[in-house]
Parts: C-alpha cells; structure tokens; sequence
C-alpha cells in the first residue's frame, strides 16, 4: 500500500493529478482534497521559493506573478532530482528559452543562465590559484603543450543581450531601472569564485574562447589558436598578466 | 566531535551566519540543515568551517526520506557521511516521513501511514543510515496534515517500536506534537507520555500557522514566526518529565534580527534550567533530585 499511496502523493503534490491521493485519506471536518491541497501547496511553493531565490534578477525582470506561473510550469516538467537542490534550475534557462509566454522577452533566457552560472560558481570546489612562479618552470620548448586549467568557480556565459549590463540594472538596490537601448550590443560575461563570492565581468570574445579551450583541456598552441581566431589582436602576455593575479586559473600541467 | 549540551541552541540559516562571524553570540549550540552544506565548496562551507569551531553542531537532514519504500538514495547517503566526516557533529538527525519518490524529490516531509509495513520500511531505512553513518541517529516526530484509512497504530507507538527495533534516539519536536494534536484531535500530554522519553536526545521548538477551512482549522508547521506560549508550555511539560536536553529554537522564513531569535533561545534556557534537578533513570522513569 505504502507504493501505491507513495506514487498518489507524488502526482497530487508535483503533478496534474490530486485526486489519486485523496482515496488514502480520511476525511472529517475538512475534506480530503483540501487535506492534500495543504501538502501540494507546501511542495509547490517551496520550489518556487527556490527558483525566486536563485534567478532574482529574472523575477524581477518578469514580475513576481509571471515568474510564480512559470516557475510552476517549470517544477511540474523538471521536478528535482536531488535532496540538496543546490543544482535546482540548472536546466531553467532553457525552459524559460522554451517558455511560449516569454517569448517577447528575447535576453530573459540568457539573463537566467548568467543566474544559474553565478550559483554553480557560488557552490563550487575550492582551490588555491595558480601560482605564476610554476609557469617560470616550464621549459621554453614545453610551452606550447602547456595545459592551464581554470580555476572550478569560473563560468562564461556569453550572449547576443547586454547581459550583465540587464543584470547590474536589476540589483536590489537599484529601486528603478533605466531604458535600455534595444541595440546595444551583446556581452560576455566570465564568472569567478574568490574567497568571499562571486564575481562578474564583461570579457572580450577572444578572452572567452581562450577559457573555454582551456576548461577543455587544450593546450596553450590550440588555445591560442582559437583565441586568435575569435580576435587575430588577442594579446596572451597581457591577457595572462590580467588573469593570473585574480586567479581565474588554479594549475598548470603539460600534455 | 564536541558532543551538544543540554542547553539551548538555535538553527543556524544563512542570514545570520554574518552576525556569528562578527563576534561571538550567546548561544550553547548550533544546528545547520545537511543538505544545505552539500556543496563542493564555496563561501557557505567555509563559513561553517570557522563556526564550528566555536559552537558544537548539531547536523539535522531534511532529504533522506526514511519513510520511501524503494530505500535510500545510496549518493546521498554517501555525500552526508563525507559531511559529517567533515564537521564531526555531535548530533545527527532525521526526519520520520518521506520526500523522495522512484528519484524524485518532492522538497517537503510528506507523512506515513502508521502500519506494520511502513514501520518495517522505516526501521530498514534507519537501520541502513546509522550503517552508513557509522553513528545512531535521532528520528524526529513529524507534523502532519492527513491522517490515513489504513493506519493500525497510533503515532506514539509508531514511534516507539522504532527506537526499539533500530536502537535509534528520538529527536522530540514539541511543536509538532502541538500541530498534530490539533490537527488529529490527541492529547499532546499524553502523547509526552507514550513515548520513551529516555531516547530523546534533543527537543525541537517552532512557530506555526493557522489555516482556515470553513468551521474548521489546520495548523500548518511553518517555522515563520515565534515559538508561541502553547509550545512552551508543552516543552516545559516536556522537560520536566526528562529533565535537562538540548532544545532547539527553529526559524527557516519570515527571518526576525539574531536577537529576537537569541531571546527565544534564552526563554528555552530559563526552561532547561527549571529542570536542571530532575533526571530521568534508564528504565524511563523520572525522579526529582
């Protein structure tokens, strides 16, 4: 008995059918729908609770009306898989991106996957920068088969929406919101984990294919390839003199 | 590990972790939510990391459903070992209901229906935590908004045939107690007296709400506003037939500044040390000193 009511309880409280639970259920005073109403609202509204508090900037963007409908919708598609819903709504950015009621708002998708990438940052592995003294060790001729790794909290996200510039207009304390010229061109954002939290900051196009190679294990030679390819002007001294110090890469090894 | 004394703590959320890094508070104990340290790193994690080595901690699980029939999540079995193997709490909890279902997570403490298949279910699942964990565990009383057709027994002796079986402590919600006692028309007096209060290893209190339908009322366990005078004076009803425990002051939304939950902490104190002569003999009975 205990599946089957398990198996009601879990289409009454996260999916289309409350019905099926309210057969286990003792009525009295107060109905068994209304009973089971009290769990599926609990449920619902902690999920949203969870979503409201990860992609603030979206919630705020839509509204908290629209941003409750959507959110529903997306618990019911996506219900969650783990106990410790640190990764809850990974996959929200494309629901959203899929979301027919949204579609008029083309950057919002983007906007929450800056969100998501932020929290996977927030929540990632510790690790000590890399030291730019290891680099002075590497033989002249290994230079190129140099593999930099990136340090576990950076994220890119990049988009054809001024995405941060959204994302910085749409802080708490900022109690209104200027226009936003429609043309303004897209952003790359590269996310980063220090000690204290995260950061975030509009790169170039370059810079970003340069990460995004190394994350994937290539080489300095191939990284440098397909940053030069994004930008024929990509400038590695200055790009590493940039990045080394804030600790966007945590090692170095040479393939 | 430094074990939890029999004084009061409070539940540490994310609020308020500010306020315990900048200077020390007056509170016996602390308590986190596991699964909210379940990170691979980050900012959060080290600021437990320094917290707990001011207060001893208490780790209290709100994902393992013990009440699934298809058992444990094996991961997440393993990922709170790996936790506590960390921050070595002097305490480690559960709650007696369920939330997952064939993998899905329904983020809420659904009840069980009190019959001698659930209470095996339950018993083989805290059997396979304190396994895993290495440690006993306190299951807590849950409050519920349902009864079930099917229940043979009453929750009090659901409760107490699973600390007989598993060997597991008891981790005693007073505040449920109260909610479903409304909710299911019991006495929560008796209740205190049905169960074995020899295995409670910690008491919880919180605040509740009230859902109207029609004539009648649900209480709804919402942990968003103070711990009201009913509740304490079931946990000072509570207290005096134990005599001291750790008590616990939960509040998870609705967040009020640290200090009026550490005064609420302090009216918990006053309670514990009301009973700081009163012990209770292994067999379960108590005796005023």
């Amino acid at each position: 008995m205990l599946r089957e009511m398990q198996r009601a309880f879990r289409a009454g409280v996260l999916g289309g059918d409350p019905a099926a639970a309210e057969a286990f259920v003792v009525a009295d005073r107060i109905s068994a729908a209304d009973r089971v109403l009290v769990y599926r609202n609990n449920a619902q509204r902690s999920l949203v609770a969870v979503l409201a508090s990860d992609f603030p900037v979206t919630q705020r963007v839509v509204g908290p009306d629209f941003f409750r409908e959507m959110a529903r919708q997306f618990i019911f598609a996506h219900p969650p898989t783990r106990p410790e819903l640190l990764a809850y709504g990974s996959a929200f950015p494309d629901f959203i991106a899929g979301f027919p009621p949204a579609r008029g708002l083309a950057y919002l998708a983007d906007v929450a996957r800056l969100e998501a990438a932020i929290k996977q940052s927030y929540f990632a592995a510790d690790t000590d920068p890399l030291d730019p003294a290891a680099l002075a060790d590497v033989a002249p001729d290994a230079i190129g088969r140099l593999v930099l790794h990136p340090h576990p909290g950076i994220r890119i996200v990049a988009s054809p929406h001024p995405i941060l510039t959204i994302h910085r207009m749409n802080q708490p304390e900022n109690r209104s919101v200027g226009r936003l010229d429609p043309a303004a061109p897209g952003e790359t954002v590269l996310v980063s984990r220090s000690t204290d939290g995260v950061a975030t900051a509009a790169i170039a196009a370059a810079d970003a294919a340069f990460l995004l190679a190394s994350a994937q294990g290539q080489p300095l030679a191939d990284a440098l390839a397909r940053a030069a390819a994004a930008d024929p002007r990509f400038d590695l001294q200055a790009f590493l003199t940039e990045h080394l110090p804030r600790g966007t890469f945590a090692g170095a090894t040479v393939a | 590990m430094t074990a939890i004394p029999a004084c009061a703590g409070l539940g540490l959320r994310h609020v308020h972790i500010a306020d315990f890094l900048a200077a020390p508070q007056p509170v016996g104990w602390l308590e986190v939510h596991s699964e909210n340290h379940l990170a691979d790193g980050g900012p959060r994690n080290r600021s437990l990391d320094m917290i707990r080595r001011d207060y001893p901690l208490s780790c209290h699980g709100v994902g393992l459903s013990l009440g699934s029939w298809d058992g444990l999540d094996r991961t997440h079995l393993r990922r709170l070992r790996a936790l506590f193997d960390w921050i070595e709490p002097g305490l480690v909890s559960e709650h007696v209901a369920w939330s997952v279902e064939d993998g899905v997570y329904l983020n809420d403490l659904l009840p069980l229906p009190y019959t001698d298949e659930a209470l095996d279910v339950v018993c083989r699942n805290v059997d396979a935590a304190q396994e895993a964990f290495g440690r006993r565990i306190l299951v807590e009383n849950p409050s519920s908004y349902v009864s079930f057709a099917a229940s043979t027994m009453p929750e009090w002796d659901f409760m107490a045939e699973i600390v007989r079986r598993t060997g597991c402590g008891l981790l005693l919600d007073v505040n449920n107690i109260h909610v479903s006692a409304h909710n299911h028309a019991f006495d929560a007096e008796a209740y205190l007296d049905a169960v074995p209060l020899q295995a409670v290893g910690e008491v919880h209190v919180a605040g509740h709400t009230v859902h109207r339908f029609g004539e009648a009322e649900i209480l709804i366990d919402s942990h968003n506003r103070p711990v009201p005078d009913a509740v304490w004076r079931l946990l000072a009803g509570a207290l005096a037939r134990m005599g001291p425990v750790p008590v616990l002051v939960e509040r998870d939304s609705d967040f009020p500044p640290l200090a009026e939950l550490l005064a609420e902490v302090a009216s918990a104190q006053r309670l514990i040390d009301r009973v700081a002569g009163v012990s209770r003999d292994p067999a379960g009975a108590v005796d005023a000193a």
